[in-house]
């Protein structure tokens, strides 16, 4: 992202994007789709708004996307389990206590994004940095 | 944009990474849920429940013959006998179901409408067949969820002790669970030199009885017992195995009578 100084209302709007991230994110582990949603929602109603606001909103958004399918398997595989369609393995809690370090990881991640972002410092995360700079460009 | 592939490659390989180091763990025995353990539990459950609803027969005279066909079974087909708790129940309903942990409950009812030894251990051997392909844990799950079986391993309601309880004694497993066990049956029967076509016979016989009140419970759980018996036969035909009496004519009425002495006697 180019160098920029922002005002304090974009600094505010994009720090919530992070906040968003990750109220959404908590509800989002036992239902995945409320991340993706909530984000994706918030992403529209910001995108009008200046680059440094629209460049943290996506990138707070494509960081949902990865989230979205590993929390999206480990939600469906539980629904199976506790019906009865599968049994109960090793590699299930495996996979969950992977699935909640990342998530929690995607927490305290998004979190030091918000502080920094409202203080007006520039966070890039890694991979998702470089990605929003592919597809977030200044108008 | 290589660089971003190159880092999304990376992410990737650390998920990987991690979940294959977690995956190096037996959770199931680090958080003590291993389905031994939380079968184990159940089948303490349902038995400690199940013996408080009917007469509990510990009469070694009725139980050795039968223990001895149990015993015959399991040794020619590699089964650990130690492993089959054996539960014999004075009651008028003609039924024999396994519970969770191997517990084996056959009604004294079934052992007095069984015309010999054979049509029992076809009956003996087709429960068996349910408790080492899994059949009893997986109806379960199946049918009430694992959350509910969790929720009373750990103690629950003896309502819903009930219910479920009632679920193994008194419904019929999926058809294709029915129908493996029908065919591991015959195997262990074929193996142990027992003739299978008495059981097939039974079954015909319980087919034709549908109207008496006795049979109600084990044709409920059993359907299609025509159609089973012509399995069985299909299955057992062709080979040429040399079958034997395990109990004698005698040995055999003795134990019918003892039985029914103990019905009739109220002990």
């Amino acid at each position: 992202m180019i160098a920029y100084q922002p005002s304090d209302s974009e600094r505010e709007k994009a720090a919530n994007s992070y906040l968003m991230s990750l109220m959404a994110a908590m509800v989002g582990l036992p239902l995945p789709i409320v991340n993706m949603l909530a984000t994706v929602v918030f992403y529209l109603a910001n995108r009008k708004r200046s680059y440094y606001v629209r460049w943290h909103c996506t990138q707070a958004l494509i960081s949902q996307i990865p989230l979205y399918f590993i929390n999206t398997v480990l939600f469906w595989w539980t629904i199976r389990l506790l019906l009865g369609y599968d049994s109960l393995t090793s590699f299930y809690f495996a996979y969950l206590f992977t699935v909640v370090l990342f998530n929690v990881i995607d927490y305290i991640a998004t979190i030091y994004s918000a502080v920094k972002v409202r203080k007006g410092e520039q966070v890039e995360w890694y991979v998702y940095g470089g990605l929003t700079d592919l597809i977030c460009k200044p108008a | 944009m290589s660089k971003v592939i190159i880092q999304a490659l990376i992410s990737c390989a650390v998920f990987l990474a991690v979940l294959f180091g977690f995956a190096q763990v037996d959770w199931l025995s680090v958080l003590q849920l291993n389905n031994g353990s939380l079968e184990k539990k159940l089948g303490d459950i349902y038995w400690d429940f199940y013996r408080q609803q009917g007469d509990y027969m510990e009469d070694e005279e009725l139980l050795l013959p039968i223990d001895s066909l149990v015993e015959h079974i399991c040794t020619a087909n590699d089964i650990d006998r130690e492993d089959i708790k054996l539960h014999l129940l004075k009651t008028e309903d003609v039924n024999a179901f396994a519970l969770p942990d191997k517990h084996l409950v056959i009604h004294s009812a079934l052992v007095l409408e069984c015309k010999n030894e054979m049509e029992l251990c076809g009956v003996i051997a087709h429960e068996i067949a349910h408790m080492q392909k899994g059949h009893v844990m997986r109806k379960l799950t199946k049918s009430v969820g694992l959350s509910v079986l969790l929720n009373m391993a750990g103690g629950s309601s003896s309502e819903a002790i009930a219910q479920t309880l009632h679920l193994l004694s008194s419904t019929a497993y999926d058809r294709s669970l029915e129908s493996e066990a029908d065919a591991t049956a015959v195997g262990y029967l074929m193996n142990a030199g027992i003739d299978p076509e008495p059981f097939a016979d039974f079954l015909v016989r319980i087919d034709k009885e549908e109207d008496m009140p006795d049979f109600a419970v084990w044709i409920s759980t059993h359907p299609d017992s025509k159609a089973r018996a012509e399995k069985v036969i299909n299955l057992s035909q062709g080979q040429h195995t040399a079958y034997k009496r395990l109990l004698g004519v005698g040995e055999w009425e003795r134990l019918k009578a003892n039985l029914l002495d103990r019905s009739q006697s109220g002990q």
